[in-house]
């Protein structure tokens, strides 16, 4: 035997090292694999968020908002675009870190990351999850629910004849009284709406976005009544989804 | 029969003195791989060595079967060569004696075309300060690939890089070296 063999045998012996039991080799592994998984189910999560955010949005009125491309920038979900982009990051470091994962190049890594949560991101939007996961967000994520609120802001528009609000009374066919976000009542007149064939009519608790021109402090005419995007509509406690 | 390296990571789980034999195979290759990795620090060397050595015994669980024992001990003692490094900041001179200086001028000579209008002597000191001037991830190529006779799927697992990788890498130190070299 080797001095050096001698003195290795006898440095294990002296400091009883013992090899590192397979289990938790095991676990480190399968963990790693596990946070693969979850940062592709978070960035689909995004994705589903992100598409339903863009699919709802009514891009004809973004340019009412006034502020050219700024408008449109601003509307875009780039919260969840961030977090997609966060979770491609990490999805990357962690495959990066498993026992295989230099085989493959970061780039293929981001692709194969970017494909999977866009797959699975439309099978959530497509099948309505990512308007549920959204809403509970929102009902138990309260910095969420505020950041999402402060957003929705920039539609509460008047001037620029965009009015976002839950109908409190329909008076005939001529009135129409809406609380906007900040709960100031408005009076507006529906005289002049001509409403789709097939649409239904407005109902009082429905949210809405009334287009038209502001006419005094608390008045308005309408022109249109569209339902609410996904994104405008604010969460009523005990209302579990809304529609 | 001789054991494989294999067999003897198996044997080494139930029985410690097995690894003795794998440390006698390995230790003159890894021992002459940290040489050439941090230089000719003799004592300093075999420090390392035994560290690398303590710490594949502690890691024989994790060998992962897929790999070549030799991929995966040449990849610990990278680390740990490269970890006593950046410790030390030491830089890092190329370590190779004469017959493998040779060698290696032979070998870049016939693949980037150098000019022989020096002398062998001349031509041994030019390479090694042409090898010693390659940035880091090219010199570690040049060394698995020429001195240490490792193929790039080999090197690919030493240093967890994809084999296309060690390709281009490859060619870049060669044209990297033939401009440092002339």
């Amino acid at each position: 035997m080797s001095e050096i063999s001698k003195n290795i045998l006898k440095t294990i012996d002296e400091k009883h090292i013992k090899p590192i039991p397979k289990w938790q080799f095991i676990l480190l592994h399968v963990g790693l694999f596990v946070m693969f998984g979850f940062t592709i189910l978070f960035g689909s999560m995004a994705t589903g968020i992100a598409l339903l955010h863009l699919a709802t949005t009514d891009w004809e009125i973004v340019p009412r908002l006034g502020g050219g491309m700024h408008s449109f920038i601003y509307v875009l979900p780039y919260m969840w675009i961030l977090v997609l982009g966060l979770m491609i990051f990490l999805a990357t470091l962690v495959y990066k870190h498993t026992n295989q994962g230099y085989k493959i190049k970061p780039s293929l890594v981001v692709a194969i990351s970017i494909i999977a949560s866009l797959i699975i991101g439309s099978v959530l939007f497509a099948t309505n999850s990512a308007e549920g996961i959204e809403m509970t967000l929102r009902e138990k994520v309260r910095p969420y629910a505020e950041y999402q609120e402060m957003r929705n802001k920039v539609w509460q528009a008047p001037d620029q004849g965009i009015l976002p609000g839950t109908i409190v009374d329909i008076q005939g066919d001529s009135l129409m009284l809406l609380d906007d976000f900040s709960e100031k009542r408005w009076t507006i007149n529906i005289e002049n709406v001509l409403l789709p064939p097939l649409a239904p009519k407005p109902q009082i608790g429905d949210q809405v976005m009334v287009i038209g021109e502001k006419t005094g402090k608390d008045t308005f005419t309408a022109e249109g009544i569209r339902p609410a995007p996904h994104m405008l509509k604010k969460f009523q406690p005990g209302q579990k989804k809304m529609k | 029969m001789t054991p494989s390296d294999e067999q003897l990571v198996q044997e080494s789980l139930k029985d410690k003195n097995k690894f003795a034999l794998l440390v006698e195979r390995y230790e003159q290759r890894l021992l002459r791989y940290i040489k050439r990795l941090i230089g000719n620090q003799s004592d300093l060397s075999e420090d390392i060595l035994q560290e690398v050595f303590i710490k594949i015994y502690r890691n024989l669980n994790d060998f992962d079967t897929n790999l070549k024992f030799s991929s995966w001990a040449y990849r610990i003692t990278h680390n740990e060569s490269i970890n006593h490094a950046k410790r030390t900041k030491d830089t890092i001179p190329i370590e190779t004696d004469g017959e493998e200086t040779a060698n290696l001028i032979n070998i870049l000579e016939s693949d980037t075309n150098i000019p022989e209008e020096a002398s062998k002597k001349e031509l041994a000191e030019k390479v090694h300060k042409a090898i010693e001037n390659l940035p880091k991830k090219y010199r570690d190529v040049i060394i698995l690939y020429y001195l240490e006779d490792k193929d790039y799927q080999e090197i690919g697992d030493i240093l967890k890089k994809p084999t296309s990788t060690i390709g281009t890498l490859l060619s870049r130190a060669k044209a990297k070296f033939k401009q440092l070299y002339s």
